[in-house]
């Protein structure tokens, strides 16, 4: 998987519109359904998504030379898990409101595709300072997405942002969407967020 | 060495596993005690909780910051500790490191002395050890409510949480739980802020100090049943049994009556 290389700005602000994580590589979709109910939630897991992905990423492709091909796969997960297992911490000790709702889904950061995804296809054949802007890239792009489901469910959800209600206790109680506060609606908003992603860069269209 | 040999993968995966093991246990152990303030300010939160006049207050104490709940809980509550088996104060003896006295590892993590096995026909609870000594919570500004820690096993999980009595020490006033993995909309319905408000008033003792507090199917008849959680029997079973246990003789019992006796 040898490539040419590749500029800061394309490897950095690549992955947000033009090679999406969620959108065009589809990777990540679990725990995008899971923790998008609310925008403090989404915004911790982005983070920590974020920082792992570049983080392991660049200690991945710093020991690449040395990792043996039969067991990479191994050291891949185990650096993954151990700086998973030390933003767990930190969340604890800083964040601990948000750590508790957020505790088993943390955890699965270690099986997101994602950072799998791109210590083995990036940073297996990359330095690390450019694998470590990939991480910091596919995690914005993932990110981006979170964001935007985020926003929609919580504000059709329970009619608030970041935890604070916009609306009067009448009108929520009226026109809330339980159907927003449920994983299959994320599914649908990931879906027009590809469809509208799609119409406006018809090069990410797959051919049939 | 070659780079595919047995004993160069065995190398690399051995120093890998050691830089990584060195690396999780310095976060753990270097942000323990930022993260073992935390836990004590949740429970103190619990605390408030339990011990809140109305829903009101306890939306104030929700919004609270770690800092604020610590202070209102500094100001507001008399922490003391109750060996169960007299029902004595012997706060005395914990002075200046109340707060470090964890009484549910003591009896979980059997340390010395400090621990006793529960007769197994005496252990509705189904929870087989008992510390020796308890916290026990006293709001002392408004509601003079009394909070007590208590634990019992539910249908998954043991559920962990804090009963408030009112000042006559015969009434409950409000039941919380700070941690269960009950089923989510059957037995984890007991975190349903509209059962727990079920519970003030409820007559959890008679006047002889007998726990007469049952969690009944349909609709709770008496002053001393409350409606259990539809679809949760054994959760609510294990709630009653939690009750049972704790109230009772083998928990908080001898501590009860002798309150009773000194403030007739």
């Amino acid at each position: 998987m040898s490539s040419p290389k590749k500029s800061l700005s394309k490897i950095l602000f690549g992955p947000i519109l033009d090679n999406n994580p969620i959108a065009l590589q589809i990777l990540g979709i679990c725990s995008a359904l899971a923790v998008t109910t609310k925008l403090d939630k989404s915004l911790t897991m982005a983070i920590a998504v974020t920082l792992v992905t570049a983080v392991s990423s660049a200690a991945i492709a710093s020991i690449r030379q040395w990792i043996p091909g039969s067991i990479r796969i191994i050291v891949q997960m185990t650096v993954i898990a151990s700086m998973v297992i030390v933003v767990d911490q930190f969340l604890k000790a800083y964040l601990y409101d948000v750590s508790k709702e957020l505790s088993v889904f943390v955890g699965l950061i270690i099986t997101n595709c994602i950072v799998m995804g791109r210590a083995e296809g990036f940073a297996m054949s990359n330095n690390a300072s450019d694998s470590f802007w990939d991480g910091i890239g596919n995690g914005l792009g993932y990110s981006l997405v979170l964001m935007v489901i985020a926003v929609f469910r919580e504000l059709f959800g329970s009619w608030s942002l970041f935890g604070q209600q916009l609306v009067s206790d009448e009108f929520k109680r009226e026109f809330a969407q339980g159907l927003m506060l449920q994983s299959p609606s994320a599914f649908f908003l990931i879906g027009l967020f590809i469809w509208i992603l799609r119409t406006a860069k018809p090069a990410q269209i797959e051919k049939a | 060495m070659q780079r595919d040999s047995i004993s160069y993968i065995f190398t690399v995966a051995g120093a890998v596993c050691a830089v990584c093991a060195l690396l999780v246990s310095a976060a753990a152990i270097g942000l323990k005690p930022q993260q073992e303030k935390w836990v004590q300010i949740d429970t103190q939160r619990n605390i408030l909780f339990a011990a809140a006049a109305d829903d009101e207050e306890r939306t104030k104490f929700k919004k609270m910051s770690g800092q604020e709940v610590s202070d209102f809980f500094a100001a507001n509550f008399r922490n003391i500790v109750v060996d169960l088996a007299t029902g004595e104060e012997v706060t005395d003896q914990y002075q200046g490191r109340l707060a470090q006295y964890r009484q549910i590892e003591a009896a979980e993590l059997r340390k010395k002395d400090q621990y006793t096995d529960i007769p197994l026909e005496l252990d509705y609870g189904q929870i087989k050890r008992r510390e020796n000594h308890s916290h026990v919570y006293l709001r002392t500004d408004s509601t003079k409510r009394y909070v007590f820690p208590v634990r019992g096993k539910g249908l998954w999980s043991t559920l962990k949480g804090f009963v408030a009595l009112q000042p006559d020490l015969k009434t409950a006033a409000y039941l919380t739980f700070y941690s269960h993995a009950e089923t989510p909309g059957l037995g984890g319905e007991v975190d349903n802020a509209g059962w727990k408000a079920r519970w003030n008033g409820k007559v959890v003792l008679d006047d002889q100090g007998k726990v007469v507090l049952t969690v009944v199917k349909g609709d709770s008849a008496t002053e001393s049943q409350v409606d259990g959680l539809s679809g949760a029997t054994i959760t609510s079973k294990g709630v009653e049994n939690m009750m049972r246990y704790w109230m009772g003789e083998q928990g908080f019992g001898p501590y009860l009556r002798r309150i009773r006796q000194e403030t007739l």
